[in-house]
């Protein structure tokens, strides 16, 4: 996945190449502005839909000198204009799968009503598509369920990258576990693994955004991933129904012989070599926290 | 002639910023460069592999930290956490001092993720003196506060800018990272004086200065960090340093970022500019005159005091 990395003040805005909206010139007489009337009159104007930017820049003048070589509404332009770049250009990296499907036009367009609905509220750019797939799921659209699960993999893919390293339970010490010891040992995931069920292929679908493959919309179909991440790579399995059901059971804080009976009454076809190749796989990627 | 800064911090020589596109390059060569500035934001509260690669570079490089998200003009209140992580930080790398921008971000709330420019006046000169004594206190080092890029003046500015922080970081004992790009790309669009600014700054506060690159759209400049240093920006570099002596240096080149080795030749070129006379040798006559071409802007009444 691609890393997010916020590059000092650098701005790239240039000015638009129509002229900005005509805006209303009715200056009333006031009086001074606080610091926090200044700040919340230019954060409007920065950040407010369209549709309300000719109110919003209705007072310039009050608030703006003309400049050297521009007037206040072309210098305000300048910040105006930024502000979605970063918007979308933060989003974009979170969710390019996602800014694939919806083309450019449509992507941009989203993230400016998600923005106005969920504005960043903190001073990492890392959480503003916190609530991108939920916004996702409401939208009035047939794809909004594919787009859903898609934004979903890839904010768990955003989280995981960001998660600490903690020591995994390695092959080996599983293998000195005692019969008591498997009896009741519960095996708690490590903060870089995750767990996630799809109704769509999304995590081929996304590969596929990756290498440049210009995927359609896939039909539905059901996929099981484990995101796990290893030596700082991050890393997408694709887990059989058995190996999801198993491994949800223990993401879910149940012992090990538990969620290994209620494997085999589910999925009987299940065998102990199987199942023995999954753990050490498992333990081979680091997928659970060492005990202690 | 020099001024030594008031906390005595040594001159750590040349550095340029740790970005990812040179995380390679520099764990495969460890190159000679003095420091390595980060923007403390891309490591804070990450524990993958950003610090991990923060921590290998630690060990062999001097790290400074430089933010872009303390928001130090806003009227929100402080954000500690915020604070919190920064000084884990400062801790990890033993930061003697931390940089981030005189601006805000965001109020109500919310964050625009931009610098967003301070009006010049006495009530914002006390209210960001104010934060800057509480986020000192807490940090425990002390704040530098960068000079911004600015595309816009508030009608009730009442200061210039080089008054507006001489008298900030008197009254609140804080430090000034001196961008020499963003003094020029402020001056051509306010016109003012790039080299009166540079002249009436106090120097005794400067412990820092920022290079880059910018673009000229012909009646603005937008400070974009995707381009060589210019000649005008070389020869305010070079007034810095016959002014004030010298000062820890760093080339910013944040966007379209070429190789290593092409950031590192701007990097080297600061360097030349402490053993020649860059004005005379390099720039010529033209770089010269172009910078007084822009002096004929609108002057602002200084000294202002404030408390």
């Amino acid at each position: 996945m691609a890393e997010r990395e916020v590059v000092s003040n650098a701005k790239g805005a240039v000015l638009p190449s129509r002229s900005p909206a005509p805006v209303r010139r009715e200056v009333r007489e006031t009086g001074i502005q606080t610091l926090r009337e200044q700040q919340a009159w230019l954060q409007n104007v920065v950040t407010c839909v369209p549709g309300r930017l000719v109110e919003a820049m209705s007072n310039t003048p009050q608030f703006i000198k003309e400049g050297y070589g521009l007037d206040p509404e072309s210098r305000l332009w300048i910040y105006r204009g930024m502000f979605p770049i970063r918007m979308v250009e933060s989003l974009q990296v979170d969710f390019p799968g996602v800014a694939y499907a919806l083309g450019a036009e449509v992507f941009e367009e989203l993230v400016m009503n998600y923005v106005e609905e969920h504005p960043s509220s903190s001073w990492t750019l890392n959480h503003l598509g916190l609530h991108f797939p939920a916004y996702l799921a409401k939208m009035k659209s047939r794809q909004r369920i594919f787009l859903h699960h898609l934004a979903l993999l890839e904010l768990n893919l955003a989280q995981v990258f960001d998660e600490p390293e903690v020591s995994a339970l390695t092959p080996e010490r599983l293998q000195t576990l005692s019969a008591g010891d498997w009896e009741n040992l519960v095996l708690e995931p490590r903060p870089t693994s995750r767990l996630l069920k799809f109704d769509y292929p999304v995590s081929h679908y996304l590969h596929q955004v990756d290498n440049d493959l210009e995927p359609r919309r896939p039909a539905k179909a059901y996929q099981r991933v484990l995101i796990l991440r290893k030596g700082f790579q991050m890393n997408r399995v694709i887990l059989p129904e058995g190996g999801y059901f198993i491994l949800k059971e223990l993401f879910a804080g149940k012992k090990l012989a538990k969620a290994i009976d209620k494997l085999v009454t589910r999925y009987p076809e299940v065998g102990p070599t199987e199942l023995q190749r999954w753990f050490h796989q498992w333990g081979d990627w680091g997928i659970f926290r060492a005990p202690g | 002639m020099s001024i030594q800064n008031k906390w005595g911090f040594p001159d750590l020589g040349f550095g340029m910023g740790l970005r990812t596109v040179h995380y390679s390059h520099i764990l495969e060569h460890w190159p000679k460069v003095d420091f390595f500035e980060i923007i403390v934001e891309n490591y804070m509260g990450s524990g993958g592999r950003p610090i991990y690669l923060l921590e290998q570079i630690a060990e062999r490089y001097k790290i400074m930290l430089h933010g872009v998200s303390l928001s130090v003009g806003s009227t929100d209140p402080v954000d500690f956490e915020y604070l919190k992580l920064l000084k884990n930080l400062i801790g990890l790398v033993k930061a003697q001092w931390v940089s981030d921008h005189l601006c805000w971000t965001g109020i109500l709330g919310r964050n625009t993720h931009d610098l967003l420019p301070m009006p010049l006046t006495e009530e914002s000169l006390e209210h960001v003196s104010r934060r800057v004594k509480i986020i000192q206190d807490f940090l425990e080092v002390p704040l530098v506060l960068e000079n911004p890029s600015t595309y816009l003046e508030w009608a009730q500015d009442q200061i210039s800018e080089w008054d507006y922080l001489n008298a900030l970081t008197a009254s609140a004992d804080c430090g000034l990272l001196l961008d020499v790009n963003n003094v020029y790309v402020s001056s051509y669009n306010h016109g003012f004086s790039a080299q009166e600014y540079i002249q009436k700054i106090a120097g005794e506060r400067v412990v820092y200065h920022h290079l880059s690159g910018h673009s000229n759209n012909g009646t603005y400049i937008v400070d974009t960090h995707d381009d060589y240093v210019i000649d005008e920006v070389w020869a305010l570099y070079t007034q810095c340093f016959q002014r004030l002596g010298g000062r820890s240096t760093m080339v910013e080149w944040d966007a379209d970022i070429p190789a290593f080795e092409v950031v590192h030749a701007e990097v080297m070129k600061a360097a030349g500019c402490r053993t020649q006379n860059l004005s005379e040798q390099i720039l010529g006559e033209s770089s010269l005159r172009r910078l007084g071409a822009r002096e004929a802007g609108p002057r602002m009444p200084s000294e202002v005091k404030i408390g």
